[in-house]
C-alpha cells in the first residue's frame, strides 16, 4: 500500500548536513497498525512527514499505491492528504471557534453524508455529549479524541499519528491509541511514539536512531 | 435521560457541514471581525456624508438656478438696456419664442457654504403667468405682485430658507444682503421644479438706480433651450451684452468646485490607503494568530489556494457587510440631518446621492487588496509542519 525506499531527508543546520532520516525503507499493508519508535531526535516524526507527503524526501522515494509522492504535483499531494490521509497530532489542536463536531467537519467541509458518519463516530466513541461544546471546555484527553474522529471522518486509506498519547496522561493515551488501533478494519494506520506500551498492539514496529532503522524490526 | 441529552448535543446540520464558511468565522470571532467592520463602517460614514454633503453644492447651485435651463438672460454692458443691435439680433433668431424686457432686484438664500445672490425677476403683470408657465411654477398660497406694488412671490423653498411667511418683509432698506429702498412683502408663494422668484417691474424700475433692464430669452421647448443659447452665444457680440445661460452656470460651477473636488479626492485617497494599510497589518496580527490553524489545514491537505480563498472569502465578506452597514449608517444620518437641519432650514441635501456613494466603493477594495497582499506571501511561505512541530 504505501513503501518507502531508501528515504532520506537531509538538511543544512550552519556548515554541516544533517541527515534526518537516512535511507530507511519501511512498508505499511492494508489493516495494519505500524508503530515507529525510537528517542527523541531519532527521525521518526520527519519519516512520518516523508510517508505522508508532509515533507519531501532528498533522496530515495516514498511510493502509496504505485504513485511516488514527491513526482506528484503540489495539488495531487495535497489531494492525496486531504482524501486519502488522516493525521493525528502531538497537541490536540481543534480550531477555537468551532464546537467538537464542527471540527471535525472541517475535514469534509459541505459533505452532508459525513454529518452522519462524524455523529456515528462520535456515538460509537461515547463523544456524543461533547459533540456540541467548544474546545475550551473539553478535557486534553477529549480533545484528542475528537482529533482522532477527525483523522478517520472521511473515510481514509491511512492515518498518520505523530505521539498522539504525548500530552495525555495513561488512561487518555490509551483511550487514544485503542481508538487508532481499532481503525485497522479500515484501513492502515501509522503511530510514531516512544512510549513502547502505546504500540504494544501493533503489528509492526520501526525501530529508528540517529535517523536510520535499527534491526531488528519486532513483528 | 441519555436520549434527551443525545439529542440536545446534536447541532444542526446547517451550521456544521460547513464549518470553513465565512459567515460562520464572522459570526463566531465577532471579538476581531466586529472591530475590523466597525472601522470600514466609520470610514464609509466619513467618506459617504462628507462627500454627500459636499456634492450638495453642485445640488444646490443647479436647484437653485435650475430656472435657467428655461431660458437665457442677456444683461447689458454699456448701458442701461441691452444695445438695440443686440436685441435686433435675438428678436431674428428663430428659436427665440418667448421675449421679455424684465428688470431685476437681489435677495440671498442661506446655504451651508453661506449666503447666496438669488434674483427675484422683475415682470409686468402680463408677463408674470408666462414666465411662471415657463419656467413651471404655480401659486400656491397668497398672489402675485401688482403693477408697481412692493411685493414678491418666493418659491415656497425660499420662504422656508428665509423663515418667511405671507405679510413678512423680504427687502428692507435695513437689510443689509436684502436691500431696497422701501420694504417689499410677500405677497405669494410658488411651487414648482424649481426655486424662482418674481416681483413687479415697475416698482423695480421706480425704486433701483440704475434702473436697468434685462432680456429673457426662451426657446419653444426647454430641449431646444441649449441650442438657442449656443446660437446665441455665438452670434451676439459680448462687449454689447453678457448672457446667463445654464451651460455657462454648469461649466463655472464645475470649474469653481474643481480644486473643492480635488482636495476632497486626495483626502479620501489618503483616508483610504490609511484604512486600507491599518486593516492589512491587523489581517497579518490575525494571521499570525491562526497560523496554528492555516498550518493544521495545510497539513490535512488545504492547498494554499484554498486557504488564501478562505481568507480572501472572510475578508470580503467583513469588508462587505462593513461596507453595506455604513452606506445604510450615511443615509441614516443624512436622512437625520436632512429632516432635522436641512429641510427646516429649506437647504439643499440629498440622502440617497448614489454618486457620493461611489466614493466609498475603494475602501472596500483597498482593504481587500491589502489584506490579501500582506497575509498572500506569509500563506505561500508557511510550512505546516515548522508550525506543527511549533505549535499545533
Amino acid at each position: 500500500m504505501l513503501f518507502t525506499d531508501e528515504v532520506t531527508l537531509a538538511y543544512r543546520e550552519a556548515d554541516r548536513v544533517v541527515l534526518a532520516v537516512d535511507r530507511v525503507s519501511v512498508e505499511v499493508k492494508q489493516g495494519e497498525f505500524i508503530g515507529i519508535m525510537g528517542p527523541s531526535g531519532s527521525g521518526k516524526s520527519s519519516l512520518l512527514y516523508l510517508m505522508s507527503g508532509l515533507k519531501l524526501p532528498t533522496g530515495g522515494e516514498v511510493r502509496y499505491r504505485n504513485r511516488v509522492i514527491h513526482l506528484l504535483s503540489e495539488r495531487e499531494r495535497m489531494r492525496l492528504r486531504r482524501r486519502e490521509f488522516g493525521f493525528v497530532f502531538q497537541q490536540p489542536y481543534l480550531l477555537p471557534y468551532l464546537t467538537a463536531l464542527e471540527n471535525v467537519l472541517v475535514a469534509v467541509p459541505g459533505d452532508r453524508e459525513a454529518y452522519g458518519r462524524a455523529l456515528e463516530l462520535f456515538e460509537q466513541l461515547g463523544l456524543l455529549h461533547l459533540a456540541n461544546r467548544y474546545p475550551h471546555k473539553l478535557s486534553g484527553g477529549e480533545r484528542q479524541r475528537v482529533c482522532v474522529v477527525r483523522a478517520m471522518v472521511h473515510q481514509p486509506q491511512i492515518i498518520f499519528a505523530d505521539e498522539p498519547t504525548a500530552s495525555l496522561d495513561h488512561i487518555n493515551g490509551h483511550a487514544v491509541i485503542r481508538l487508532l488501533a481499532d481503525y485497522r478494519q479500515k484501513g492502515a494506520v501509522v503511530v510514531v511514539t516512544h512510549d513502547p506500551e502505546m504500540i504494544a498492539d501493533a503489528d509492526r514496529v520501526y525501530s529508528l536512531r540517529d535517523g536510520r532503522l535499527v534491526q531488528p524490526v519486532r513483528v | 435521560m441519555q436520549t434527551v441529552e443525545k439529542r440536545e448535543a446534536i447541532p444542526p446540520i446547517s451550521a456544521a457541514t460547513n464549518p470553513l464558511s465565512a459567515w460562520l468565522f464572522f459570526r463566531r470571532n465577532l471579538s476581531r471581525t466586529a472591530p475590523v467592520a466597525l472601522v470600514i463602517v466609520l470610514s464609509v460614514v466619513l467618506i459617504g456624508t462628507v462627500v454627500t454633503i459636499i456634492r450638495s453644492i453642485d445640488l444646490t447651485v443647479l436647484t437653485v438656478y435650475g430656472y435657467n435651463r428655461y431660458f437665457l438672460v442677456a444683461v447689458p454692458r454699456n448701458g442701461n438696456r441691452v444695445d438695440p443691435r443686440a436685441e435686433m439680433t435675438i428678436r431674428a433668431e428663430p428659436l427665440a419664442k418667448q421675449i421679455y424686457r424684465i428688470s431685476v432686484c437681489f435677495t440671498t438664500i442661506h446655504t451651508i457654504f453661506g449666503k447666496f445672490p438669488f434674483v427675484l425677476f422683475g415682470l409686468t403683470q402680463e408677463e408674470m403667468p408666462k414666465m411662471l408657465r415657463l419656467t413651471r411654477m404655480r401659486v400656491v398660497e397668497g398672489r402675485l405682485p401688482r403693477e408697481g406694488e412692493a411685493a414678491c412671490a418666493l418659491s415656497v423653498g425660499i420662504a422656508r430658507n428665509r423663515n418667511l411667511k405671507i405679510g413678512d418683509v423680504v427687502l428692507a432698506p435695513d437689510i443689509e444682503d436684502s436691500f431696497a429702498p422701501v420694504p417689499v412683502k410677500l405677497v405669494g408663494l410658488l411651487d414648482g421644479e424649481n426655486w424662482f422668484a418674481v416681483t413687479s417691474k415697475e416698482f423695480v424700475q421706480k425704486n433701483y438706480f440704475p434702473p436697468l433692464e434685462e432680456i429673457v430669452v426662451a426657446a419653444p421647448t426647454p430641449q431646444q433651450q441649449p441650442e438657442l443659447d449656443r446660437r446665441l452665444s455665438k452670434s451676439l457680440d459680448t462687449r454689447q451684452v453678457r448672457l446667463f445661460t445654464f451651460g455657462q452656470l454648469v461649466r463655472e460651477l464645475r470649474s469653481s468646485l474643481r480644486n473643492l473636488y480635488l482636495i476632497m479626492n486626495i483626502v479620501i485617497a489618503i483616508v483610504v490607503l490609511v484604512i486600507a494599510i491599518m486593516m492589512g497589518m491587523l489581517s497579518n496580527i490575525f494571521f499570525m494568530q491562526r497560523l496554528p490553524e492555516f498550518a493544521l489545514l495545510a497539513a490535512m491537505g488545504y492547498t494554499r489556494g484554498m486557504l488564501l480563498w478562505r481568507v480572501v472569502r472572510e475578508t470580503a465578506l467583513l469588508v462587505a457587510l462593513g461596507w453595506a452597514t455604513g452606506v445604510l449608517l450615511s443615509m441614516g444620518i443624512l436622512w437625520g440631518l436632512y429632516w432635522w437641519v436641512f429641510e427646516p432650514r429649506g437647504m439643499l441635501l440629498q440622502p440617497m446621492d448614489w454618486q457620493a456613494y461611489k466614493y466609498t466603493i475603494p475602501v472596500p477594495i483597498a482593504v481587500l487588496a491589502f489584506a490579501a497582499m500582506s497575509v498572500g506571501p506569509r500563506l505561500l511561505a508557511m510550512d505546516p509542519v515548522l508550525v506543527i512541530e511549533r505549535k499545533v
